[in-house]
């Protein structure tokens, strides 16, 4: 009898019951935040204030989980980092760790019913419009194209879903990782281009949004005459992630979000993309949150990078920090893991034992501990918190535990 | 674009005489005897007919050898006609076998034009929202009833609609096309058509939407799912843009295609349909010319098919050219 009877944990499968049980308390969960997603409410209900104002967007305590039939997967479990103004940040971690899924959550392109924003906060200071009770633009005194301009803060999380064009590619705009498939394949990019145009700027002509598409394609390097006119299945994938970012420029957003936007691309439309984007940055007033599994592109284009591991962010500071003298074990591992070209002494290649947790049944303890090699007796105790070790740099380890009680 | 539609034509002729090869030795060994069915109602009344008249009248139809040399020589001559544009005379109605099919086409194309219309005019929509809220009580709605629809077998449902609202209710005449006790002209008899088309168009919109929506939600769900509507939605459209025009414009692409693909189905008349109702489309006098072996017509009319298929194939795929920017016909 007894070997029917495992614990659960210990067996690789779900009782009917449990599956129904775990069916249940998805619908409910699901139902409940569907509709607090797509309720009707006040502005004033979304916003707030930004806690530093040299921030532009600030995540604190993000979770973003996933409904699956297995269980509740906490794709992004408290997750917390900022975006300063005028500054690069990256988010590096391996496949699988929410990088993806907490900038999804930023722009809310979180797939429902199954995904959801369960908890946390978002704040954006985003710059538009200053509007009427009727929700026109108000046109600065003596002109006909310049419009008076407010700053408000929105919690993107609490945003109905409804709302959430004010922030979508106006304010913030996103560059995916699949170029190839990411452009509508019936429509020319063109049409595509103007569209965002039409959508952002008040009063906006078939002529200005033509003019504007034009401009865009050629700051991202592109000669517009050749490609204006051209559907998506024309152009080659390095060409069709630089429309992906004309498009994303077209608005003038202050964040601008690149899931992995040289993945896809082989290594040297990479290097031309990195040199737009790097580019780019010197030329708008804005942001860019870049997330990549590549440290090569992080230690090239970030000011500040944050370390995420299996939903949580483990270690986050300034690019040297990260690089120079980096806390975590993981991310020490990271380190260690990067290919060199003076490794020819024939030592193979470092990797980090062992795989991440099964995210539907996380551990008490700190997710990284069956891999770590720096464990010490505190390790199976709670989940480290965030331990600052300087200024700029946090880390949630034991190791560093000590110190902060010192200092 | 010109040298590929001429070259589809011409692999399209080909097509069409292995389909007449196969039409017509088929019908010649269908166990059914036009003449010695008309023989037998002759004796049935009465009269006797001579052996040398039977002889003469196979002769005479070109049925009387039925040896594998006979039935080419039969399908020869019939081809010979058919290269003359003759389709040959109906043995039932003794007109020619273009005239029938003319005179009947007009009311199961129009039956089939009006239900195809309200076909994608409702399925297209339902569809759609299904899709988009896919798993919600408007999607199991939506899908429970079009099963119900799909499942049901026409000569059912249209009895038992022939018997709720033309039996019991009485809003609609029970069968035929014209009401024989009234003589309407002008709009009056349009009017008229229209009372007695009802409950057929009705039968066969319900029971076709199930699978032309299941098809639009299929093709919905997938373009919803893919990265350009994503993009669509991070450039900040709003989620009606979003759905009616940048997923919509992709899961037209199948359905434009597929609509080219409806051609035959709008001139081969709905024959169990019209069977129920008594109307006197194609597809009712095509089963009573099965029954009577009525060579010619039945060879006319299924030839008239066989080219509207190769037709409706042929201008599906010059239909993915126009609505896929993608394809390229050369």
């Amino acid at each position: 009898m007894s070997i029917f009877k495992k614990e659960k944990g210990t067996r690789n499968y779900l009782t009917n019951k449990e599956i129904k049980a775990i069916a249940k308390s998805n619908a409910q969960e699901m139902k409940r935040l569907e509709a607090y997603k797509n309720r009707k409410c006040e502005e004033s209900e979304f916003l707030t204030e930004m806690k530093n104002p040299e921030n532009i967007l600030e995540i604190e305590d993000l979770h973003t989980s996933f409904f699956t039939e297995q269980g509740v997967v906490k794709a992004v479990n408290g997750v917390s980092y900022d975006v300063p103004k005028n500054a690069v940040v990256g988010v590096v971690g391996e496949s699988g760790c929410g990088k993806s899924v907490t900038s999804m959550s930023v722009m809310r392109l979180i797939q429902g019913p199954t995904g959801q924003i369960v908890d946390g906060s978002i704040r954006f200071k985003s710059h538009e419009y200053k509007r009427n009770e009727k929700g026109e633009p108000i046109l600065k005194a003596g002109s006909t194209t310049e419009y008076e301009m407010v700053d408000k803060v929105y919690d993107i999380a609490k945003m109905p879903i409804h709302e959430i064009h004010r922030i979508r590619g106006k304010q913030i705009a996103m560059i995916f990782q699949e170029p190839m498939t990411s452009l509508n394949p019936v429509f020319t990019i063109g049409e595509q281009l103007d569209e965002v145009t039409f959508f952002h700027i008040p009063g906006a002509t078939k002529e200005m949004a033509k003019a504007k598409s034009e401009e865009m394609l050629r700051l991202v390097g592109i000669i517009p005459e050749n490609v204006y006119g051209a559907f998506p299945h024309e152009l080659s994938g390095g060409m069709r992630q630089r429309v992906m970012i004309a498009m994303a420029l077209a608005a003038e957003p202050r964040l601008i979000i690149a899931d992995e936007p040289t993945t896809a691309l082989d290594v040297t439309i990479q290097a031309q993309i990195l040199d737009l984007l790097q580019d780019i940055k010197n030329k708008i007033d804005g942001s860019i949150l870049l997330i990549t599994h590549d440290l090569g592109v992080i230690a090239e284009m970030a000011d500040y990078v944050v370390v995420m591991y299996a939903g949580k962010v483990i270690e986050k500071g300034t690019v040297y920090e990260i690089f120079q003298d980096p806390k975590h074990p993981y991310t020490i591992g990271l380190q260690k893991s990067k290919p060199t070209m003076n490794l020819d002494d024939g030592t193979e290649l470092y990797n980090i034992p062992g795989n991440v947790p099964n995210p539907i049944n996380m551990p008490g303890y700190c997710y990284f501990k069956e891999r770590c090699a720096m464990c010490t007796r505190k390790c199976s105790g709670d989940y480290p918190g965030m331990v600052q070790v300087s200024p700029t740099h946090f880390v949630a380890c034991h190791l560093y535990d000590e110190e902060k009680n010192n200092g | 674009m010109f040298k590929y539609i001429a070259k589809r034509i011409a692999y399209s002729i080909l097509i069409l005489l292995g389909v007449s090869m196969i039409i017509y030795f088929l019908i010649r060994l269908m166990p059914v005897d036009f003449i010695q069915s008309k023989i037998n109602a002759i004796n049935q009344g009465g009269a006797t007919v001579s052996e040398e008249t039977v002889t003469a009248m196979y002769e005479m139809y070109g049925l009387g050898d039925d040896s594998l040399k006979g039935i080419l020589k039969g399908y020869f001559t019939w081809l010979a006609a058919l290269a003359r544009f003759d389709l040959g005379t109906s043995f039932v109605y003794g007109i020619p076998v273009a005239q029938v099919i003319v005179e009947h086409m007009g009311i199961s194309f129009a039956i089939a034009l009006i239900a195809t219309i309200f076909e994608f005019m409702i399925a297209i929509p339902l569809g759609i929202t299904a899709a988009t809220h896919q798993y919600s009580f408007r999607d199991y709605v939506v899908t429970v009833l079009v099963m119900i629809g799909i499942s049901l077998p026409s000569f059912f449902f249209g009895q038992m609609l022939k018997s709720i609202f033309s039996l019991k209710l009485g809003w609609f005449p029970v069968s035929g096309l014209v009401d024989a006790t009234a003589s309407y002209t002008g709009i009056s008899l349009l009017i008229d058509y229209a009372r007695h088309c009802f409950i057929p168009i009705l039968t066969i919109v319900i029971l076709s939407i199930g699978a032309r929506m299941r098809m639009t939600r299929a093709n919905m769900l997938e373009v919803l799912n893919s990265d350009y509507i994503r993009t669509a939605r991070a450039k900040g459209l709003k989620e009606k843009v979003v759905i009616n025009k940048h997923a919509f414009r992709n899961t037209l692409i199948p359905l434009v295609t597929s609509l080219a693909g409806l051609l035959p189905s709008l001139f081969s008349g709905a024959i169990i349909t019209e069977q129920v109702f008594d109307l006197p489309g194609i597809g009712n006098i095509a089963l009573d010319a099965m029954n009577r072996g009525d060579i010619p017509f039945i060879m006319g009319y299924n030839m008239f098919l066989a080219m509207l298929s190769v037709l409706g194939v042929l201008l599906a795929d010059l239909m993915y050219g126009v609505v896929d920017p993608r394809v390229k016909l050369e």
